[in-house]
């Protein structure tokens, strides 16, 4: 009896505990809105967001604001669907966002900033190189490139997040109209 | 038929009960992880622009200044101002089960001071000054967190400043 009731504890609390850590990983994008490679939660931070999402952003993106403050876009593939590797290049081409500002920075899988001679882990509006045409161009690439660089040669995977700051209230309402930057692989070892 | 009373159905009901316990209590543990270490900082804390070597919380933006004020509202609530420059400066209120419950920016009332009265579920007073945002937290215990602009050294400059205007303080 006690043996039985023991088993029944152990086997349902292993059981509790590993469909909860699915759930979370796999329910915590649930209702995500995806734009070629960049996928956002609708609501990462607000108070009105469902359970799994609540456990998934408090374990990855701890402390994320409102929708209606901020709109965040992870990418952690490129626009063919390809995962991002830090010892590929690739080429970020957009235009600016729909928001007061913006910023799109590189991290590990771990979601930790990547350590670089340069100390330069991001690219914002107030000080990304622009083309002629008003657009811009950012490199992530292990070797030294021309303008917008990322150095990701101290990282095997990559994954890329985009912050959107006080978006235009057209993003806000609907992010999955949003044109985001396009991430195209150029050359791999 | 035994097996499936005896032993399969408390099983699944222990397991449906672990899960929704586990998924209740994941983002409230790991705010309480985050009170605990902001409770061994000043208040308010300003923390230095994030690098690879900040490892405290995931996906630190480099291009902004964080600070911090622990909110402990059990001995009554908290008044914060903060006086924002021209630049992006917000404040934003968590409360125990890391909910955004509230966001002001300096553009929520453009040349003025930022200042909210935060209140827990026992210290709801009945109004506030017409100048102070009432903000209730819905727990006793949260954070306050303060995203300051520093994309470029201009702007860090400016906006260090800023944050240094902060001011977190319990009314009794």
């Amino acid at each position: 009896m006690i043996l039985r009731a023991l088993a029944i504890l152990v086997i349902g609390t292993s059981l509790g505990l590993a469909s909860a850590l699915a759930a979370v990983w796999h329910l915590g994008g649930h209702g995500s809105v995806r734009v070629g490679p960049w996928i956002t939660p609708l609501d990462a931070g607000g108070p009105n967001r469902g359970p799994y999402l609540r456990a998934a952003a408090a374990l990855r993106a701890t402390l994320a604001l409102a929708r209606q403050e901020a709109i965040y876009f992870r990418a952690a593939t490129d626009s063919d669907g390809n995962t991002l590797q830090g010892t590929c290049t690739y080429l970020i081409q957009g235009a600016d966002l729909p928001a007061r500002w913006w910023s799109i920075t590189l991290y590990g899988t771990d979601h930790y900033l990547i350590a670089n001679p340069e100390n330069r882990y991001a690219y914002a509006s107030a000080n990304v190189a622009h083309e002629p045409d008003g657009s811009f161009a950012i490199h992530l690439s292990p070797t030294r490139q021309p303008g917008n660089w990322l150095d990701t040669a101290n990282a095997a995977k990559i994954v890329l997040l985009t912050r959107l700051y006080q978006p235009h209230a057209a993003a806000a309402a609907a992010p999955s109209h949003i044109a985001m930057p396009s991430i195209t692989r150029q050359s791999c070892p | 038929m035994r097996a499936l009373t005896h032993i399969l159905l408390p099983t699944l009901l222990v397991a449906a009960l672990v899960h929704i316990a586990a998924v209740w209590a994941v983002p409230r543990i790991v705010m309480h992880l985050v009170l605990r270490a902001t409770a061994a900082q000043a208040s308010p804390h300003h923390a230095p622009l994030a690098t690879a070597a900040n490892r405290a919380i995931p996906l630190p933006s480099p291009d902004l200044l964080y600070s911090t004020c622990t909110l402990d509202l059990s001995a009554g609530p908290a008044l914060v101002s903060v006086t924002p420059g021209p630049d992006y400066l917000s404040l934003a209120v968590f409360n125990a089960a890391t909910d955004n419950v509230f966001v002001a920016n300096d553009q929520t009332a453009p040349g003025h001071p930022i200042r909210l009265l935060i209140t827990g579920p026992a210290t709801t007073p009945a109004t506030a000054p017409p100048d102070i945002t009432l903000v209730h937290l819905g727990s006793t215990h949260g954070l306050l967190l303060l995203r300051a602009l520093a994309a470029t050294p201009d702007l860090q400059a400016r906006n260090e400043a800023a944050r240094r205007t902060l001011v977190c303080e319990t009314l009794r």
